[in-house]
């Protein structure tokens, strides 16, 4: 990846196409490249959807190579729903493809100066640019399959459904699987507002003719490898777990220990758990001739995924993640896996963020417009959000939006962005993580990284209550730097038990850059990234004071442990001071 | 404590699990340690303790150390393999992560008092993800209690399909039809136990 391309979108003429070399970004892939990017070219007090805000596109800095898990795909702007940094992530082809075509970012930037939408068609051998209204408020599945009939099926599109074009804070970026489905989504954020805002509807990327990315030292990289991937098989949760039951074999244990929100975060346990688990999904996918074991992207070893088939055995969306199953069920009082389904196909149809849009649902039944526990009504107001009704334009800009509309109080965001599915009064340090990080509130910023073996800040007693504030802080460095690999945040449960594991991860990263780093490296790299991002927002306009969660979650005591978050605001402060 | 028997026999786990995640009911000797319970009376190997079950709660509190929590009549024991996410790795016992879930962690003395004598006691046991196939069947083979209510569920629902996995049952000694057999756990108090064996073929 030796190159950056450069889209301008301003003007009334074809926007500017520039491919550069990466001078000041060398040796930045994923989250370094978008947060860098971000912090160094973007006007902090800008208006998101405005010209000068750019989204960068960037995979990691091991896609496109042999090493397994190494497909994530970075997305970065100023959000419209925070204002802060945003990086988003998501799996599929295109970072692969990306990589592999030399791409180490694609940078849009301006805004066309008139209603036009464009396509961009990218390989080794060109960049097109054109103007193609048809394509206007096209679902994403109906514009993937466009894009197949004239472009092939090896291509990989990242796009916008109605939400990116309508400008919706809740808007997610699609990219399409291995199937050419536009299931995965760099979801978080409004990303695919800033997108809309930029006139692109869909990027195809076709990457024929293109090698793998090749390592420094191959041999001492296919020994890494293959030690990494029997690291990552051997282990019970990204070898057994996952496979078998997705993401979503958390609802019963997380529902277990008190701490699955549930009616818009009023309680902590869902009677209805069982019935929505992903043990429970897994069986209904396999009895339904579905798949409770898929991959999203070339090279995933641990295929958390799955293909969810409807009643009649025919296909109707990839397997619900656990956030999108919480956040359209339990957090809404739904136990129907067939509507979740439903909402998950309409969620990625339309391009919004499912954590976002169910939290905004939770908000509109505390508010009255519909009951807790209607499917049928909550399916109608995705929907809405599709067709861009004024109903659906207040929704699908969010809970916080809409709580605003609504006159509601009880709006479980931070910085806007919506919490996701872990009550932070059950398990408090992860209530650190979301009023602290950088993009609002995020369960995957500060992920179970394997700080014990990295130990930045020195050893942390684990039973007590105080080492809260200085784990969130490692975690959400070393999540900083595994986003910026391109490596799926799966892999940190091996790394996090099998020190074999992490040292394979690091020969696999050195092998293949040619470099010698070491854990001490690693989190560097990762306080780099956190301190732009910090920055930023600082000049954006956040202090310590937007670090914090919505008092309900310190007034309200939580069944069925009766706890409120007790993080002082003054230990708060300390976590990225 | 004595319950009437269903003996059922079927060829396939599959439609047991959802009573495994739901919670059946364990009789035990109220006061015994985690430990004990899960060594002496369900009969887990120390080995497949230390190396599977990764999360324990009791009334959904995260466990630490089996040694010193104490069961107790009608707890709520739940069982799990190690889970992915923060939280999952957080809620394992012992977790580097562990502090982030102090405010709810199983604490040594537990509420209530402990009582060296021993009596019986019926505690609800809940079995997650990759334990279920793993212990799931020997529970079942051995027996396990459930509420008629949820029985009759089981065969309401099993009934429903095309091609069911229960092939005969027994009530009290009795071979009966199987698919006959919901009128008459309708007829017995809902929640009335039943002690239910099922033989896998």
């Amino acid at each position: 990846m030796d190159k950056i391309l450069r889209i301008n979108m301003s003007g009334q003429e074809v926007p500017k196409v520039t491919q550069t070399t990466l001078e000041e970004y060398e040796g930045l892939g994923g989250r370094a490249m978008t947060s860098t990017v971000i912090s160094k070219e973007v006007p902090p007090v800008c208006h998101p959807l405005s010209a000068d805000n750019k989204l960068v596109i960037a995979p990691g800095i091991m896609s496109g190579s042999a090493a397994v898990m190494s497909g994530r795909l970075s997305i970065g702007c100023k959000s419209p729903l925070t204002g802060t940094i945003k990086e988003a992530n998501a799996g599929g082809q295109a970072a692969l493809m990306l990589a592999k075509l030399g791409y180490a970012a694609i940078i849009l930037e301006g805004k066309p100066e008139n209603d036009n939408l464009y396509k961009i068609i990218i390989n080794r051998n060109k960049v097109e640019i054109e103007i193609d209204n048809s394509l206007k408020l096209l679902g994403n599945y109906d514009l993937v399959a466009k894009m197949n009939e004239s472009y092939g099926d090896n291509v990989c599109c990242i796009s916008i459904g109605p939400a990116g074009e309508m400008k919706m804070s809740a808007a997610s970026v699609a990219v399409t699987d291995k199937e050419q489905r536009p299931t995965r989504h760099a979801a978080r954020g409004g990303v695919g507002a800033v997108m809309g805002a930029k006139g692109v509807k869909v990027i195809v990327i076709d990457d024929d003719g293109c090698p793998m990315r090749q390592p420094k030292d191959p041999e001492k990289f296919k020994v890494a490898n293959k030690e990494f991937v029997a690291g990552i098989k051997k282990h019970a949760v990204s070898g057994e777990g996952l496979p078998a039951f997705g993401t979503n074999v958390l609802t019963n244990v997380v529902n277990e220990a008190g701490a699955y929100p549930t009616h818009n975060f009023k309680v902590g346990k869902f009677e209805g758990a069982a019935k929505i688990s992903g043990e429970t999904q897994a069986e209904l996918e396999i009895s339904r001739g579905g798949k409770a074991t898929h991959g999203c992207h070339t090279g995933c070893v641990i295929q958390c995924s799955g293909i969810y088939n409807d009643k009649d055995g025919n296909y109707l969306t990839k397997q619900p993640e656990y956030e999108t199953v919480w956040a359209h069920g339990g957090n809404c009082g739904i136990d129907d896996l067939d509507a979740i389904a439903q909402m998950d196909r309409l969620d990625d149809d339309f391009g919004i963020d499912t954590i976002e849009m169910g939290v905004t649902i939770g908000v509109a039944m505390e508010a009255g417009l519909l009951e807790f526990g209607d499917a049928k009504g909550a399916i109608d107001l995705i929907k809405e959000v599709g067709k861009g009704t004024p109903l659906g334009r207040i929704l699908g800009n969010g809970a916080a939006f809409t709580g605003k509309a609504y006159g509601i109080e009880r709006v479980p965001v931070v910085k806007g962005q919506a919490l996701p599915a872990y009550d932070p009064r059950t398990v408090q340090g992860i209530g650190v993580t979301y009023a602290t990080s950088t993009m609002g509130a995020d369960h995957t910023s500060g992920y179970a990284v394997a700080t014990n073996l990295l130990s930045v800040g020195g050893k942390v007693d684990p039973l007590k209550p105080e080492g809260q504030v200085e784990l969130s802080r490692n975690l959400q460095i070393s999540t900083a730097a595994i986003d910026a690999t391109g490596m799926c945040l799966f892999i940190a449960f091996p790394i996090l038990d099998q020190p074999e594991t992490f040292q394979a991860l690091l020969d696999l990263l050195n092998s293949f850059l040619g470099t010698n780093m070491t854990s001490d490296d690693v989190m560097a790299l990762g306080k780099s990234i956190l301190k732009n991002e910090k920055e930023f927002n600082y000049r954006a306009g956040f202090s310590s004071s937007h670090d914090r969660l919505p008092g309900f979650f310190i007034n309200e005591s939580l069944s069925p442990h009766n706890t409120t978050f007790g993080v002082s605001e003054k230990e708060l402060d300390e976590v990225l001071n | 404590m004595s319950f009437k028997q269903v003996i059922l026999t079927s060829n396939d786990f599959v439609p047991f699990s959802f009573i495994l995640q739901e919670g059946i009911g364990i009789t035990v000797q109220s006061g015994c340690t985690l430990k004990q319970l899960l060594f002496d009376n369900l009969g887990i190997t120390n080995d497949y303790i230390e190396k599977r079950i990764k999360t324990v709660f009791i009334n959904q509190k995260p466990v630490d150390d089996y040694e010193t929590a104490i069961v107790y009549d009608k707890d709520v024991i739940g069982l799990s393999g190690a889970m992915p996410g923060l939280v999952g790795a957080t809620l394992r016992n012992n977790s580097v992560l562990s502090s982030f879930r102090s405010n709810i962690s199983y604490k040594y003395p537990p509420d209530r008092q402990y009582k060296p004598e021993k009596t019986d006691g019926l505690i609800t046991l809940k079995i997650f993800n990759i334990l279920i196939k793993e212990m799931g069947q020997v529970l079942l083979e051995n027996g396990i209690l459930i509420q008629a209510e949820f029985l009759h569920n089981l065969l309401a629902t099993e009934h429903r399909k095309k091609e069911s996995a229960f092939k005969t049952i027994t009530i009290n000694g009795n071979n009966l039809d199987w698919k006959k057999t919901g009128n008459y756990l309708w007829n017995i108090n809902k929640t009335e136990m039943i002690l239910l064996v099922v033989k896998f073929i």
